[in-house]
């Protein structure tokens, strides 16, 4: 009779505990159902801390079938925008390919919104079934990506993404930005060859912030680096992108806090 | 030398001068508490107050006695002392050069922080004359039993109420005006006391509009109005112990500073005290225990200038609460120990709001004083040693802890942009020490030497203080947390010779500082302020050297005719053999006293040398000498109940164009006023 009880107290614990960590990867990493989209026998839901937006997006896939239970397998997937006359992708960042208890997770940087011109969709490949999960990308009040031509060569296009800090404040934070061209419409190279300089500016006082440290080149396309905001207020974020010490480009992201 | 100059001393013979410090004022004033009549209290009275005063034939300062509106003039005319100009209000009173940053201020023993991060409000411009009983003051390392500084102390002694039982209702009315800034003030300043108790109640108005400068330019926002108020009751436990309770309000409104780029919207202080004195406590004798607390509110106002490139508002407020016990160890008649222990806790909090003139523009907010938080605790203790009765050793050590942290989170962010994470508090041990020897040679002359170190902790700016700007050197200045004490050794040596109706006295000091705590400029940052020039941080930076000296000679020619010469002359160099900033020139002073038939005339002439030796790095320009002549006329009448004072003076008779070395901005001081002085004294 003890091992029976045993038995089944352990069962309830277990199981308890798996419950909690279903509701708590809602709530701790706050993440939030962006869509849902069903096709034949598989229900692909899509998390994401916001809504979608033109820029760096964190997005987590959970698979399920049509009974509830989670897939396992391979997987793949391609952001795609489709326009008039063309289709094409955005940068994505992927670890590897396999769907685990269901869920998959990888980044993009949706280059654009969606608009009239044209529509995003997500297409899975999820144990060689395909699907395609359409999305609704937002262009954000405070822009998150600058894309502009290299002045140095005019054919490369950069898209310079803003991915930290997610929520500035006084003091010093962590800066991390990604860097991407686009080769061509359905190759979106993470560049990794850049240097950086970085100023915080204050534009309504027409001031800067001191003990800033430029991003430098973590993996994958990513620079991270530190900046200080000395009052809350209107910063906008000054940075410098250069190849091979040339210039190649300012962009600047705008910031708001309180 | 402990060189604590009191008013009454620089008024009195200069026997007193040396001989009375506040211990004895103390010991006077205790003894008279078992009798009815208290003189003690009564003579200082006399004597600070010098607008009330009825006897006058040892005052031969005309200055002193014509313009003796605010404490600001008082505490000029001490030896040593310069006032910084702002304004027209609240004058920064600077010790030999050194400013508020390094001396210690106190009133009645308690210690007081003024809540401006731009100096607007030095706790002279709390207190009112009407309300002092004395100031004693202090230079270099010698604390007058009040803290570990480097640069000396100021005290401000408050009146008590007099016990007098054969006339329990006293009474003191005073009116003043001063043409040059249209300036009216209004004082009253009544006592009352029954057997046990004596209670008395002071009001001050004053209020005063731009003054004129000797170019004939209106000076414009220098106008002020204030108010203080007072009121202390004393009651007699028995015959040998009291308990006082002290109150001070003072509230200032609509003050211009036309120095700097905003005037203040308004500055309060309220100050309490309670004190408890009997003869013995434990193995103490004459004990004082005191308990107070005091709260500064101060807010800066630009709305009314014309050219104002952003709005802001910039509040502060300071509170200090704390206690003292100090009394007599041992005195035995060759040797006498004085001991003091004591504990405060300061909290500083300041804050900046900035908001743009473009719609649509977020303000921006920063902690200027992130919630300084500062708890000091200190024991002192003072033996002085009679060899024989002219030769006298006096000793004094003084242990003191402070503890400083932020209790802000924003604060603390806002250091982390210096990588200063504040997580640790920071605790420093101060040591303060000083030894004085002084022997009479002949009959007639005294020497004095003394030697003294000292040690202070960086100020609520110079440890915290974030892009706070400067409207003198017109820099950012940023606080460095981790800045290491300043130490200073001060060496002095002086005479006075006294015989008759001569006196000639000198002192020659010197100040040798290490780490030295100055603004450095740093290429590297950006200044915040709109138009500033840079930004500079508070270093430690290495040895500055001070020496100078003080001469003061009197006289009396005739049996009517007084006369007194004063000189005073510093010299400060920094680390790298530059000049330091704000360094008062030579100024020589010259005044008689003419007495005939109850009438006082006195003439006065000053005279400050050109400064050409400027900072460079504290963007100075030179200041051009110049020449005040001064004049003024009083008379006593005696009335049955009392008695009724009028003055007349004119000061800057010639309406002199000129400005002292040392004031804020290129602001000019005033032109020729005229000043009437009406004052009723019913006892």
């Amino acid at each position: 009779m003890k091992i029976f009880k045993f038995i089944s107290i352990s069962f309830f614990v277990i199981l308890f505990s798996c419950v909690d960590d279903i509701t708590n990867l809602e709530t701790e990493t706050n993440l939030q159902e962006i869509t849902s989209y069903t096709e034949g026998n598989l229900t692909v839901k899509l998390y994401a801390t916001t809504d979608l937006f033109v820029g760096y997006n964190s997005i987590t896939a959970r698979v399920k079938d049509s009974q509830g239970n989670s897939i396992e397998g391979d997987i793949s997937v391609v952001p795609m925008m489709d326009m008039m006359n063309k289709s094409h992708t955005c940068p994505l960042e992927i670890e590897d390919s396999v769907l685990k208890d269901g869920e998959y997770s990888f980044n993009t940087v949706f280059v654009m919104p969606s608009s009239e011109m044209g529509s995003w969709h997500l297409d899975f490949t999820i144990n060689k079934t395909e699907l395609s999960v359409p999305i609704n990308v937002n262009q954000p009040e405070l822009s998150r990506l600058v894309s502009f031509n290299s002045i140095m060569d005019e054919n490369t296009k950069y898209f310079v993404a803003y991915i930290d800090p997610q929520k500035p404040d006084v003091g010093q934070n962590d800066l991390e930005i990604a860097v991407f061209k686009k080769q061509t419409l359905m190759d979106w190279p993470a560049v990794t060859s850049l240097s950086f300089e970085v100023e915080p500016w204050m534009t309504s006082m027409d001031h800067g912030s001191p003990n800033n440290t430029a991003p430098v080149h973590t993996s994958k396309g990513h620079y991270k680096g530190t900046v200080n905001f000395t009052m809350t207020g209107d910063w906008q974020l000054r940075l410098t992108m250069k190849e091979h010490d040339q210039v190649c480009g300012t962009p600047y992201f705008d910031l708001y806090f309180q | 030398m402990k060189f604590l100059v009191t008013v009454f001393v620089v008024l009195t013979s200069i026997q007193t001068c040396l001989a009375q410090s506040d211990q004895d004022i103390y010991l006077a004033w205790l003894d008279s508490m078992t009798s009815d009549h208290y003189i003690g209290i009564k003579m200082e009275l006399d004597h600070v107050i010098v607008s009330d005063s009825a006897d006058r034939s040892h005052l031969n300062n005309p200055i002193m006695q014509m313009n003796m509106r605010c404490t600001d003039q008082l505490l000029h005319c001490l030896p040593g002392v310069n006032m910084i100009r702002r304004g027209n209000f609240a004058n920064e009173p600077m010790l030999r050069g050194l400013s508020s940053d390094r001396y210690i201020v106190s009133v009645d023993g308690m210690r007081i922080y003024g809540a401006c991060t731009d100096k607007m409000d030095p706790t002279s411009s709390y207190i009112e004359p009407i309300n002092l009983k004395s100031l004693d003051v202090s230079f270099g390392c010698e604390g007058n039993m009040t803290g570990c500084g480097t640069g000396g102390s100021v005290n401000f002694g408050l009146k008590k109420p007099i016990f007098n039982s054969s006339n329990p209702f006293g009474a003191t009315a005073n009116m003043n005006y001063s043409s040059v800034s249209r300036a009216f003030d209004q004082s009253l300043d009544l006592n009352y006391s029954r057997r046990n108790w004596a209670v008395r109640l002071s009001g001050v108005h004053r209020k005063s509009g731009d003054y004129t400068a000797g170019d004939g330019q209106t000076v414009q926002y220098s106008q002020f109005e204030k108010y203080n108020y007072t009121g202390s009751i004393n009651y007699r436990i028995n015959s040998l112990s009291m308990i006082s309770l002290d109150f001070v309000g003072d509230n200032a409104t609509n003050i211009g500073y036309p120095a700097l780029p905003m005037d203040v919207a308004f500055a309060k202080a309220k100050i309490f005290g309670l004190t408890y004195f009997t003869d013995r406590m434990w193995f103490l004798r004459e004990p004082e225990v005191k308990f107070y607390h005091n709260t500064i509110r101060h807010e800066m106002d630009d709305t009314h200038r014309d050219s104002v490139t952003m709005h802001m508002d910039m509040p502060g407020h300071t509170r200090t609460t704390g206690g003292y016990i100090s009394g007599i160890l041992l005195n035995s008649q060759r040797s006498s120990v004085n001991a003091k222990a004591d504990f405060h806790h300061v909290f500083w909090h300041a804050e900046m709001t900035m908001y743009p003139n473009e719609a649509g523009q977020q303000p921006m907010y920063m902690l200027t004083w992130p919630d300084i938080h500062r708890s000091i605790g200190g024991i002192e203790f003072s033996h002085t040693r009679n060899f024989t009765p002219n030769n006298l050793l006096n000793s004094n050590l003084r242990l003191e802890l402070g503890h400083s942290y932020i209790s802000s989170h924003f604060g603390e962010r806002q250091l982390s942009v210096f990588d200063k994470g504040t997580n640790g508090s920071r605790s420093k041990l101060l040591v303060n020490a000083s030894m004085k020897y002084q022997i009479k040679v002949g009959k007639t002359t005294t020497i004095n030497s003394s030697m003294a170190y000292g040690e202070r902790l960086p100020n609520a700016s110079e440890q915290f203080g974030f892009y706070l700007f400067n409207q003198q050197d017109g820099y950012d200045y940023l606080g460095d947390p981790d800045l290491a004490k300043e130490n200073n050794i001060h060496l002095e040596f002086g005479q006075n010779t006294s015989r008759g109706d001569f006196y000639f006295e000198t002192t020659a000091f010197g100040y040798l500082f290490d780490n030295y705590i100055m603004g450095v400029y740093d290429s590297s940052l950006s200044h915040m302020t709109i138009g500033a020039k840079g930004v500079k941080w508070y270093k430690n930076t290495g040895r500055a050297v001070m020496f100078g000296g003080e001469i003061l000679w009197k006289n009396r020619f005739f049996k009517h005719l007084n006369s007194e010469f004063s000189a005073k002359y510093v010299f400060g160099r920094d680390s790298h053999a530059r000049p330091l900033p704000q360094m008062p020139p030579l100024k020589l002073s010259y005044s008689l006293l003419e007495q005939i038939r109850g009438w006082d005339f006195q003439p006065e002439v000053t005279w400050s040398s050109a400064q050409n030796r400027i900072s460079e790095q504290f963007n100075e320009r030179p200041t051009d000498s110049f020449l005040l002549v001064n004049f003024g006329a009083s008379k006593s009448i005696k009335m049955r109940t009392g008695s009724v004072r009028i003055s007349l003076g004119i000061s800057n008779i010639f309406n002199a164009s000129y400005r002292e070395h040392f004031d804020i901005g290129s602001i000019l001081r005033p032109g020729r006023s005229i000043d009437l002085m009406m004052s009723w004294r019913i006892n």
